[in-house]
C-alpha cells in the first residue's frame, strides 16, 4: 500500500469515502480527495481559486465529519468543484480539535464534462478514524448520495 | 444484545423480531422469504445492516407497536432505509437518521392528456426538451433566483410559493400531500448557510437516484381506485422523484452535532453515530422538528416548480395547455410528521418517522384528497430506468399495522461501487434504447450507478406489500423517456 492514498468503501445505499497516510491531517486530506472524486473529475483540472474551512468538534471521528461537510458547503456555495486540499497541523486544547483547511478548486462552469454526481452530506454513521501498528492514518467515512 | 438476529414468520410476508435486550417493542419487516434470506445473509458478513439497524430503532423511548421495515428495508446510516418508527410524543424522540439529509425527498405523478402513439412519434424531441427545460445534475441551478427573504417564504409557503409564481395552479395543491404546505416550519431554525445553498437550487432535479420520467400504464390492477385516480391502461405519466436540495442536505449536516450534543444531554442510548435525536418536546427536539417542517415545504416548492417546467416542456412539443397534464398526485417519502394513530385501542397523535417509506393512507382519512377517499390517496413506488414502478393505495389493515405506511421503490441491492464495476453507463443507455426506453443523463457514471440490476425486483417488493394485505396494487407504470442528473 502506498503512504499515502485513497479509495472508495462499499456501502449499499451511499458509499464511503477512506483516506490514508503518515499522519492525521494527510488521512483527511486524502478522505476529502476521495470524495472530490466522486463528485466530478477533476485531478488534471487547473487550480482556478482556494476556498478556506475551519471546524472543530469533541472527537477526531466528529472532527472528519464535519470536515467534509465544511468542504460540500463551500464548494457548493462558490459553485466549485474540489481537486485537492491542505491542512494545517490539527490543534487539541481542553478536549476539543480544531481544524482548519485550504481547499484548491476549480469553478463548475470551468470542468466542463467531467462531473459524476452530488454527494449531499457527509454522514456520522461508520466515520472512524485510526492509526495502524506501522504508523498509517486511515480516516473513514460514509458519504449520503 | 446478542449479534445473531431470531427472525419468526408472524404472517404472510410479515416477519418479527423479539425484543431482546434493550429493545423495548419487536421489529417487524414485510418481506417474502428470499428477501429475508438476503438480509440475514448481509447480517452475518456485512458491516452496514439493516437488521441490526432495525433492532437498534426498536430500542429507541417511546417508539410505539414496532419498529417497522417496508419490503424494500436496505442498509441506511442508523435507520434503515424502508424504516417506519412512530413515537410517542411525551416518551419519544425525533432522529437525525429518521429523515436523513434529502428532507421530503419524494414523487409527483402527473397524468397527461395524450396518447401513447402522440408520444412515441415525438420521443426524441420530447426527451430533449425534458432535458434542455428540467435542470438536473451536479452544479446545475434553476430557473429561478431567490433572495434569502424569498426562501424564508419558500420555506413557510412550500408548492402554494411556485404557484404564485406562475408554476402551476391552485389545483396542483389539492394533491398534493399536505396540500403542498406544512404547518409549523420556522424559517429561523434553519442556517444562512443553508438558505444561501438553496438560492439558485429551487427547481432543480439532482443527482443520484433522482429522475424525470414518461411512462405509460401498462397494467390495471384494481379498477375502481384507477378510475378514482382518473388513470387507464395507456394512460400517459410524468414523475418527478426529487427532495429539498441543498437545503434539506445543509439542515441535516447543521444538526447532526446539535442532536449528538442533545442525545448526550438528554442521556438518550446512542446505538449508531447517526441515531441521535432529542426528545420531541425538548427545546432542540421542537427546533429540529421546525427546521425539517422547512425543508419538507422547500421540497414541495421544488417539485411544483419542475412540474411547471414539465408543462412548459411538453408544451414545447405538442401544445399542450396546462390543464392537459393533471397532478395525480405527491407524496414523500423521507419525513416526519405528527398524526393520528390507534394503539392499543386509543387514539394518539404520533410522530410518524418515515425514511424511505412512503405514507400510504387508506380509504376514510382525512388528510386524504375527497376525490380519492373511499380507496385512498396514491401511493407512488419508483422503480428503476429500465423496470418497472408502480401507483398503490392503501388498506384498512395497513392503517393498523404500518401507520398507513408503503415502500418507496425497489430498495437497492448493490453497492454503487459494485454496480459502477458490473455496467458501463454508454452501454447501458444503448441497451434501454433497444428496450424502446430514451435515457438522457448528466453523468454516464452516475447512470451505471443507478442500473436496474443494482436494485431489487421491485414486481417482488410491492407484491410482498400486497401479500401481507398492508398496500394494494392499484397500476403498473413502464418508462419511455428517463431523464436524470
Amino acid at each position: 500500500m502506498k503512504k499515502r492514498g485513497h479509495d472508495t468503501v462499499e456501502h449499499t445505499a451511499d458509499m464511503g469515502v477512506k483516506g490514508w497516510g503518515p499522519d492525521i491531517e494527510s488521512a483527511f486530506e486524502e478522505a476529502a480527495a476521495a470524495m472530490f472524486g466522486l463528485m466530478a473529475d477533476t485531478e488534471e483540472c487547473d487550480v482556478e481559486f482556494t476556498i478556506q474551512v475551519s471546524c472543530e468538534a469533541e472527537s477526531v471521528e466528529e472532527l472528519l465529519v464535519e470536515f467534509l461537510n465544511s468542504l460540500l458547503t463551500g464548494l457548493d456555495l462558490e459553485d466549485a468543484l474540489g481537486i485537492s486540499v491542505d491542512l494545517s497541523p490539527l490543534r487539541h486544547r481542553e478536549g476539543v480539535y480544531y481544524l482548519a483547511a485550504v481547499a484548491h478548486c476549480v469553478s463548475i462552469s470551468s470542468a466542463g464534462g467531467k462531473m459524476r454526481g452530488e454527494v449531499k452530506a457527509a454522514t456520522s454513521y461508520g466515520a472512524g478514524v485510526e492509526s495502524s501498528e506501522n504508523g498509517i492514518w486511515e480516516a473513514v467515512c460514509v458519504v449520503d448520495m | 444484545m446478542s449479534e445473531e438476529i431470531n427472525l419468526r414468520k408472524i404472517g404472510d410476508f410479515l416477519w418479527e423480531i423479539e425484543p431482546e435486550g434493550d429493545m423495548r417493542v419487536p421489529a417487524r419487516i414485510y418481506s417474502d422469504r428470499d428477501a429475508i434470506d438476503f438480509l440475514l445473509n448481509e447480517s452475518r458478513t456485512r458491516q452496514w445492516d439493516a437488521l441490526r439497524q432495525i433492532r437498534n430503532v426498536a430500542s429507541l423511548p417511546g417508539l410505539q407497536i414496532a419498529a417497522l421495515g417496508m419490503a424494500d428495508i436496505h442498509p441506511g446510516y442508523g435507520f434503515p432505509i424502508g424504516g417506519v418508527g412512530a413515537f410517542d410524543q411525551d416518551e419519544g424522540i425525533v432522529t437525525l437518521a429518521g429523515v436523513g439529509f434529502d428532507i421530503n425527498c419524494g414523487v409527483r405523478s402527473m397524468a397527461v392528456d395524450l396518447s401513447m402513439d402522440e408520444i412515441e412519434s415525438n420521443k426524441e424531441k420530447l426527451a430533449e426538451q425534458l432535458f434542455r427545460t428540467v435542470p438536473a445534475g451536479l452544479g446545475s441551478t434553476g430557473k429561478l433566483k431567490l433572495s434569502v427573504e424569498e426562501i424564508d417564504r419558500v420555506l413557510t409557503e412550500g408548492a402554494r410559493f411556485a404557484v404564485r409564481r406562475g408554476y402551476g395552479t391552485d389545483q396542483d395543491l389539492e394533491y398534493i400531500e399536505e396540500k403542498g404546505k406544512m404547518n409549523g416550519a420556522d424559517p429561523s431554525a434553519v442556517s444562512e448557510q443553508a438558505k444561501r445553498r438553496q438560492l439558485k437550487q429551487v427547481g432543480t432535479l439532482g443527482s443520484g437516484n433522482h429522475y424525470l420520467e414518461v411512462q405509460y400504464v401498462d397494467r390495471v390492477y384494481f379498477s375502481e381506485a384507477a378510475e378514482s385516480y382518473g388513470l387507464e391502461e395507456g394512460s400517459v405519466v410524468v414523475s418527478i422523484h426529487t427532495g429539498s436540495r441543498a437545503l434539506g442536505h445543509q439542515i441535516g449536516t447543521d444538526y447532526q452535532s446539535i442532536l449528538r450534543r442533545a442525545s448526550r444531554k438528554y442521556g438518550l442510548p446512542i446505538y449508531e453515530k447517526e441515531l441521535v435525536g432529542a426528545p420531541i418536546k425538548s427545546p432542540e427536539g421542537k427546533r429540529y422538528i421546525s427546521a425539517v417542517i422547512a425543508g419538507i415545504n422547500c421540497a414541495f416548492a421544488n417539485r411544483q416548480v419542475i412540474a411547471g417546467l414539465v408543462r412548459k416542456a411538453f408544451n414545447g412539443v405538442f401544445a399542450t395547455s396546462e390543464n392537459d397534464i393533471r397532478t395525480v398526485y405527491e407524496v414523500g417519502h423521507n419525513n416526519i410528521k405528527f398524526e393520528k394513530h390507534t394503539v392499543e385501542g386509543i387514539e394518539k397523535e404520533l410522530l410518524v418517522h418515515r425514511k424511505g417509506a412512503t405514507r400510504a393512507f387508506g380509504p376514510g382519512r382525512d388528510e386524504v384528497p375527497a376525490r380519492y377517499r373511499a380507496v385512498g390517496h396514491p401511493v407512488l413506488v419508483g422503480g428503476t430506468m429500465g423496470t418497472s414502478s408502480y401507483i398503490l393505495a392503501g388498506t384498512e389493515k395497513g392503517m393498523g399495522e404500518t401507520f398507513g405506511s408503503a415502500v418507496h421503490g425497489a430498495g437497492r441491492l448493490k453497492s454503487r461501487k459494485q454496480a459502477r464495476k458490473d455496467v458501463w453507463g454508454e452501454d447501458l443507455i444503448n441497451e434501454l434504447k433497444e428496450e424502446g426506453i430514451l435515457v438522457r443523463v448528466h453523468s454516464k457514471a452516475g447512470a451505471a450507478e443507478e442500473a436496474p440490476g443494482a436494485y431489487k425486483d421491485v414486481d417482488r417488493v410491492v407484491r410482498a406489500m400486497e401479500g401481507a394485505g398492508v398496500n394494494r396494487l392499484v397500476v403498473r407504470l413502464k418508462p419511455v423517456i428517463c431523464i436524470k442528473g
